[in-house]
């Protein structure tokens, strides 16, 4: 990946100006910047470093606080809009191209007096555009823009590609093995799989809580599921055994009924029957009772009753005697006669004989037939038989009553006799035997039937309970297994993501060790490569501490401390470039004032490194006119792609670039 | 072209360690590249879930035949 160009618009020196990197044809992908100090070299790399991580890692504290980011010229025309500050970088990769830009507008507030103008951002923007070799583009804004980002070079290892020559002596002194040991952690992105085996924990944790919510019941359903379907089996034989019982009975009853049909209501007409003769019994014993007692009146009352006639008699003529006052006499014969005798009446008046009086009397006294003691024994007589009349009436009265009774029951028993005749016509003929046992099977069977039509409803309802029991089981039995699956299932996945765990954390010990292993291999190579005196050095060592180690050759001792500026800055640059190999990241170079700790000779084989490097890779160098000696510019002259000269304009407020 | 590289060792480390588990060493790819195109914060235990489901299933499968 190199870079194509860079645009920079209002960002410190750079008031509008584009800057192409192309690569001449038989020259190296070598870029160089030369310029006074203070003319902007080191903010060209700032200006890189902003655009991509918005940081200015070559800028110092002080000029980072005293100098605003925009052009110095535009705070001083500050007007009422604000102004757009941009860099855009344009490189080139893979298979495509990629556009970096951030943008900020900044509006000026102009306060009286020195410095005291403000700058406020009014907006922040970055974009990442991606161009395909197919002409596609796509457009990618904050959170994704930075992720893009990582495809040019990654935050965390972007100090190993844009450097300060300056430090470059110092480099394995500030480039601590923490340092070194995080950057081959970002390279060969072991951190990924650090963080899938922590996303991993996270998850097999999730695993263990959830399998230990799930606590199956299967065997306990399972029991009470065969203990409702046992009992269910049994009721369902019941109702078999029942249904039957009620079909046996059934066909019988259809059987017995078959046999009956046509033949009269014969238990009903024996019932009638019996019922008759049953009556008829009860009548004749009422019958009996009747005809003793008129018996026993008859034999005790008998003369009585038979005497009733003349004592009727007796007593209409007694009334009848009475009705011609007959009785009793209105004068006492007797008194007549004393009269008759004695001449005086009862007055005591004299009565002459033969006198009208006398013969009136004795006319009288033969009207007179009945002497007085016979009339008193004819009353005397017939308050008696009056009195026995009506006892011989109330004998007569109970006589006819009981008479009407015995012919009353006599005429019932008759017209029973008649049923019963005509109940015996109409089952004459029938086997009254077989008959009354088929009746009697009937009945019997029906009972049964009744009985079990009874039970069979029963038994349903409790077959219909027992149904659905079992299906709630069944479903609660299903619910569980599923649980016991899931639980299964939740064991597989515990016992796979372990094994994995324990694969991520094998794998990533070996992949920082490998990584460690190639980054010293590498390092050792391109340093015997690069350096000028290869002979002299044997090995390069990066420790398990992530310290380098280079060995010298005759004495085998670590030789770090005695490199020379040129040699640690060689060691640097290789070590760089090994990281670079190793992550694939082959990005671009950049390094401000290479050969500042260097002198002579040392200068000559740096830029000839320089030139090396260029082969493979885009190389920018920021040089001094002092850097640019006649001996280095022998060197890269010919070699550079591009010799850019950097200059302020007369007013030294904006960059003016030659080249 | 837009999307980011995995590392070519970080790859063979995994086939030299699951060499006789492809099941495993297609679940941890599947993961590394998922990995790599989330580099900030994201929801990942959905995802986790439902891999580790799939591939632990696969996995049974093998290990019984």
């Amino acid at each position: 990946m190199r870079i194509n160009s860079i645009k920079l618009k209002n960002y410190r020196q750079f008031g509008d100006i584009e800057i192409a990197f192309n690569k001449k044809q038989e020259k190296k992908d070598v870029h160089i910047f030369i310029a006074l100090m203070g003319t902007g070299k080191s903010n060209l790399l700032n200006a890189i470093n902003w655009c991509l991580y918005k940081k200015e890692p070559f800028l110092s504290r002080e000029n980072k606080e005293k100098f605003p980011q925009l052009n110095s010229k535009r705070i001083e025309d500050a007007g009422e809009k604000p102004y757009r500050m941009m860099v855009e970088i344009n490189a080139e990769a893979f298979n495509g191209q990629m556009s970096f830009k951030r943008e900020q507008f900044i509006k000026v507030i102009k306060k009286p007096g020195v410095l005291n103008n403000t700058c406020q951002i009014e907006r922040d923007a970055f974009y990442v555009t991606i161009l395909d070799d197919k002409g596609n583009s796509k457009i990618y804004t904050n959170e994704e823009a930075k992720e893009k980002v990582r495809l040019f070079v990654p935050d965390g290892i972007k100090d190993f590609f844009f450097f300060d020559g300056e430090k470059l002596d110092k480099y394995f002194k500030e480039a601590t093995g923490q340092n070194i040991k995080n950057a081959i952690y970002q390279i060969s992105q072991v951190h990924l799989i650090d963080k899938i085996r922590d996303h991993m924990e996270k998850v097999l944790s999730d695993l263990h809580k959830e399998a230990g919510k799930l606590n199956p019941e299967i065997e306990e359903t399972r029991r009470e599921l065969e203990r409702i379907t046992g009992e269910l089996e049994t009721a369902n034989t019941k109702l078999e055994t029942c249904k039957s019982q009620i079909k046996i009975a059934t066909e019988h009853i259809d059987e017995i009924e078959e046999h009956l049909r046509g033949v009269p209501e014969v238990g009903e007409l024996q019932k009638q029957k019996d019922a008759l003769v049953e009556d008829n019994k009860g009548q004749e014993k009422r019958y009996l009772r009747k005809v003793r007692t008129k018996q026993e009146m008859l034999f005790t009352s008998g003369i009585d009753i038979n005497l009733f006639p003349v004592v009727s008699k007796v007593i209409s003529m007694v009334e009848e005697k009475r009705e011609k006052k007959e009785i009793p006499p209105r004068i006492d014969p007797d008194v007549l006669k004393d009269i008759i005798q004695r001449k005086i009446c009862i007055c005591k008046r004299g009565i002459d004989s033969s006198s009208e009086e006398e013969k009136a009397i004795i006319n009288l006294l033969n009207t007179i037939t009945l002497s007085p003691e016979i009339t008193r024994e004819i009353e005397k007589m017939e308050s008696s038989l009056k009195s026995k009349k009506l006892v011989l009436k109330s004998y007569t009265s109970r006589m006819n009553e009981i008479t009407s009774d015995i012919t009353a029951i006599d005429g019932i028993i008759s017209k029973n006799k008649e049923e019963i005749e005509k109940i015996d016509k109409q089952i004459e003929g029938f086997d009254m035997e077989q008959i009354s046992d088929w009746t009697s099977q009937l009945r019997e069977y029906g009972t049964a039937r009744d009985k079990s039509l009874k039970l069979q409803g029963v038994i349903e309802t409790q077959v219909s309970n027992l149904e659905k029991l079992q299906d709630g089981l069944q479903k609660k039995l299903d619910t569980e297994v599923k649980k016991e699956t899931k639980v299964a299932d939740i064991k597989n996945d515990i016992f796979f993501a372990e094994n994995i765990i324990k694969v991520l954390k094998k794998a990533s010990g070996r992949i920082i060790d490998l990584m460690r292993e190639k980054i010293q291999e590498q390092t050792e190579k391109k340093f015997l490569d690069l350096h000028w005196k290869s002979q002299t050095f044997g090995n390069v060592f990066i420790n398990k501490d992530y310290s380098i180690v280079p060995v010298h050759k005759a004495t085998g001792f670590n030789c770090l401390s005695g490199l020379s500026g040129g040699e640690t800055e060689i060691l640097a640059l290789a070590f760089s470039f090994a990281l670079h190999n190793i992550s694939g990241y082959e990005s671009t170079i950049a390094v401000d004032r290479p050969f500042t700790n260097v002198s002579g000779i040392t200068k000559q084989y740096i830029s000839e490194v320089f030139v090396k490097i260029g082969d493979e890779r885009q190389v920018i160098l920021f040089l001094t006119p002092d850097d640019y000696t006649s001996d280095i510019k022998a060197v890269l002259e010919n070699e550079a792609s591009n010799i850019f000269t950097m200059k302020l304009s007369p007013d030294e407020k904006e960059l003016v670039l030659e080249g | 072209m837009d999307k980011p590289v995995l590392n070519k060792r970080i790859l063979s480390v995994i086939d030299n360690e699951t060499s006789e588990d492809s099941i495993a060493n297609q679940f941890i790819k599947e993961l590394l590249f998922e990995e790599l195109e989330h580099q900030s914060l994201w929801r990942f235990k959905d995802s986790y879930r439902s891999k580790i489901r799939k591939y632990s299933k696969m996995w049974g499968i093998e290990n019984e035949n």
